[in-house]
């Protein structure tokens, strides 16, 4: 299948070189008017949903040419930080800074306006929201900067969530996969939570990085997590406590001065996201570049050239095809550079050839 | 040799260092320069062979691939150039390698400022220079006449020991008539001995009893011995001593494999930075020689080290220093006893790993950006309550402008950062250093997005020669396989 027509053969001399090419992005039309926050794949088609600060969550369908057409949208009453999919792709939920949760059923309001039901409130800006399934049913799991995290059950109206747990800190980012929730929040800790049992913090740890922790994602496998700090560095951390002699950390994202020598400018990692299939993963950081990495080799597979933007956020598709980059601004160099110049876009990336599967032959280190 | 590595290289080792013309960059050796151009510069991108040089690489793109090379990649923009052959260190023209050499030295001292700066608030209390930008007016000339210092410290240990010999000084031919072998040590500790004047006056008077004095103060003379050929270079001019236990112990048996030895190879002699550097070899030839026939002794290995470093002269003055001389005392603390100033830096590897100066661009370490972002005023939520709907409304209002303000505060922030470069730079290195116990492994190198081929080179810090040429071609591999 040559998704967005790419012909394999002229992309093959390509990928043989470390440096990615971005020449062949395609980039979404009508994209939001303020910065992205959030992307996500349904795991049912090429749906892509696009939360983001002007109040509302997009939904894109992807077509074989790699274009995009808006499918269809719905508003909340602010800035929306976070956006997930049910686990069957038919479901979308986001969240943001009204406080509350809203779900739409993609099956139910085929055709016309989307009309979100609240499922979700909490006393503060919820940073974060992912779906998982508990005994087969759909469960939102929220995330706030009220240092609480919050499970919903959608099927309750009554506004009562289905289990709370207090965090140490303001949630900053959540990931789940399978029954695994990683939770990391301010002042660098993380939370571990096996959903199998929803209600215990399977392990709290102080995040192996030394500066604020802006985003973690749960390995493709569920064994464990990769964390990313505002101080270009990324960590790998296993959740069984046999498998911390394969933790690391790596340095990414940073640029030599281009004046001095010696000086390095450190940007954030902003994103990181698993590739479903072959387990390798993206970093994406303020300096809008992205890479991919594979972290049982320990190495990197292909970096690619500044996009003209922070990045924002970053998805692969359910098939890991394509993958999807937000670029615009994250506030990583305060009000100043806050313009209203400043690209807000998002592409989509083909993944061609190898440039996501891990290196044959290259062993565990 | 001494066994503790300085933690700063000096100004030589670093013009020493081979680099490459390219990018700039320095390495430990050669072969690692070689692979690194190999991997970096030299590299076909459409097949991934390495070839020797930019022509070589010109040539086989020609050929393989029909392409005409241009550039040579990776490289600084003034430097790309294909004209000149470059190999490992070879073809630099002069002047490149004079403005490097320049550079290095620029980067030398600054560093060394910069160090005392960053140095200064720790050892606060030593010597009195205090802490921040003030004290590196005074360190810097500390850290810079290291020579100095331990001339002076000798001198001054040489001069109390000498008042404490009652008067005994700066003659060589003095001290002989002292007594007792562990006192005989004081005076000059192994430092003095550099000067030992002459062989031929030991000749002259030795006493017939060589077994039992030499078996008691055996480990702390023995390695005089070797020195005392040494035409005593008038290195310091300041105090001769002349051990004079050797001479007076050593019986007429013994004296002719010495005069054998001074005759036939003087060991080199070196005095360099303060420290003293006995040829171990040498010496252990001569110790193990002399020793054998009295009594059993320790394994000679230990001995060289121990007189050679001035300061320890304390620990060479007591007697019980003299009797457990083994290799592992050897490398106890006072074997490492260096200028303080020396001795607070941090290590050499983590300063090379990162760069001096780090500016995170994003530096607010506890609050996140989405929080800022969602403070401004078109973000705030008006919480959507009608009785509230005044309130709500000037609250944001405020809200906005007080974090207007707040939101400026990154900026300035970052303007701080620049001046804070150095403490914060401390701070980062500590974060990624190995004294903070954690169970992660850092892998920077391998890892790092500037260069996966660069791996050999780090490593190389920390293996032996050989495995971190293994390293290299185990990445050279790797990077075939691309």
């Amino acid at each position: 299948m040559s998704l967005f027509g790419g012909g394999s053969s002229a992309t093959q001399a390509a990928t043989s070189s470390t440096q990615g090419d971005t020449s062949k992005d395609v980039e979404v039309a009508n994209p939001p008017e303020d910065s992205i926050s959030d992307l996500s794949f349904s795991s049912a088609a090429n749906l892509l949903a696009v939360s983001s600060w002007d109040k509302k969550v997009r939904i894109y369908e992807i077509n074989n040419n790699g274009e995009a057409t808006g499918k269809n949208y719905f508003e909340m009453g602010d800035a929306v930080l976070s956006c997930a999919w049910s686990k069957d792709g038919t479901k979308l939920v986001a969240a943001g800074a009204d406080r509350s949760a809203m779900m739409v059923d993609l099956k139910a309001s085929q055709g016309v306006q989307l009309q979100g039901a609240k499922v979700a409130q909490h006393e503060d800006t919820i940073r974060c929201v992912k779906m998982w399934q508990f005994n087969g049913n759909d469960m939102v799991v929220t995330g706030s900067w009220d240092k609480t995290v919050k499970y919903w059950d959608p099927r309750d109206s009554s506004g009562t969530p289905a289990g709370i747990i207090q965090c140490p800190n303001r949630v900053y980012t959540m990931d789940t996969r399978d029954n695994l929730l990683v939770v990391g929040t301010a002042e660098r800790q993380i939370q571990v939570i096996n959903l199998s049992k929803p209600q215990d913090v399977y392990k709290t740890i102080s995040s192996p990085l030394k500066w604020q922790t802006r985003v973690v994602s749960c390995f493709t496998d569920a064994t464990g997590f990769a964390v990313g700090s505002i101080e270009g560095r990324c960590a790998i951390q296993y959740v069984e406590d046999k498998d911390v002699g394969l933790n690391f950390s790596f340095k990414c994202h940073r640029q030599q001065d281009t004046s001095q020598r010696d000086v390095a400018k450190v940007y954030s990692v902003n994103a990181i996201s698993f590739h479903p299939v072959h387990g390798t993963f993206s970093t994406a950081g303020s300096d809008g570049t992205f890479h991919f990495w594979d972290k049982d080799a320990k190495h990197r597979l292909k970096g690619y050239p500044e996009v003209g933007g922070s990045i924002t956020a970053t998805a692969f598709n359910n098939n890991g095809q394509i993958f999807a980059y937000a670029v615009s601004y994250d506030w990583s160099k305060g009000y100043a550079f806050n313009t209203p110049q400043y690209p807000t876009k998002i592409k989509l990336h083909p993944v061609i050839g190898d440039e996501c599967k891990p290196r044959p032959g290259s062993k565990k280190r | 040799m001494g066994k503790k590595k300085r933690t700063h290289p000096d100004l030589q080792d670093k013009l020493d260092r081979p680099w490459c013309f390219y990018c700039e960059r320095d390495f430990d050796d050669l072969k690692i320069l070689i692979s690194h151009q190999k991997a970096k510069h030299f590299k076909c991108e459409r097949c991934g062979r390495r070839l020797n040089t930019a022509g070589g690489l010109q040539v086989h793109m020609n050929q393989v691939h029909k392409e005409t090379l241009t550039v040579v990649e990776n490289a600084l923009p003034h430097r790309h150039g294909l004209e000149i052959e470059i190999f490992g260190m070879e073809g630099i023209p002069d002047e490149v390698v004079a403005q490097h050499n320049q550079r290095v030295t620029q980067q030398h001292f600054a560093d060394l400022h910069e160090r005392s700066i960053a140095t200064g608030n720790p050892i606060a209390g030593y010597g009195g220079f205090g802490g921040g930008a003030g004290g590196s007016g005074h360190k810097k000339p500390k850290l810079e006449s290291k020579e100095d210092l331990k001339k002076r410290l000798a001198e001054h240990k040489a001069r109390k020991a000498a008042e404490k010999e009652g008067g005994a000084t700066s003659s060589g031919n003095a001290t002989p008539l002292d007594g007792t072998p562990g006192v005989v040590q004081s005076p000059g500790g192994g430092f003095q001995s550099v000067g030992s004047p002459s062989f031929g006056g030991a000749h002259i008077s030795p006493p017939p009893a060589y077994g039992h004095p030499y078996g008691q103060s055996a480990y702390s003379q023995a390695p005089q011995h070797p020195y005392q050929p040494q035409p005593a270079p008038l290195l310091h001019g300041t105090t001769y001593y002349s051990p004079p236990v050797t001479h007076a112990t050593a019986s007429p048996q013994y004296q002719n494999p010495y005069q054998g030895y001074s005759m036939t190879s003087p060991p080199p002699l070196q005095y360099r930075g303060g420290a003293y550097h006995p040829p171990p070899h040498s010496m252990s030839t001569a110790s193990s020689d002399m020793h054998q026939p009295p009594n059993t002794l320790p394994p000679p290995a230990g001995l060289p080290q121990r007189p050679s470093f001035a300061p320890d002269v304390n620990a060479e003055q007591s007697p019980v220093a003299t009797s457990i001389h083994e290799p592992a005392q050897n490398e106890d603390p006072a074997a490492e006893t260096t200028p303080a100033a020396e001795k607070a830096v941090p290590t050499k590897k983590k300063y090379k790993k990162d760069p001096a100066f780090i500016r995170l661009v994003y530096t607010d370490n506890e609050m996140s950006p989405e929080e800022k972002m969602a403070k401004l005023a078109r973000y705030a939520f008006v919480p959507d309550h009608a009785k509230e709907t005044v309130l709500g409304v000037s609250n944001s209002a405020v809200t906005g402008a007080v974090n207007s303000i707040l939101a400026a505060e990154p900026t300035a922030d970052m303007v701080d950062n620049t001046i804070d470069d150095a403490g914060l730079s401390t701070s980062l290195n500590e974060a990624s250093g190995k004294t903070v116990p954690e169970p992660i492994e850092e892998v920077p190198t391998t890892m790092a997005d500037e260069a996966m081929n660069d791996t050999g080179t780090v490593t190389a810090d920390t293996l032996v020669d050989k495995n971190a040429i293994a390293t290299a071609e185990k990445t050279r591999d790797e990077t075939m396989e691309e």
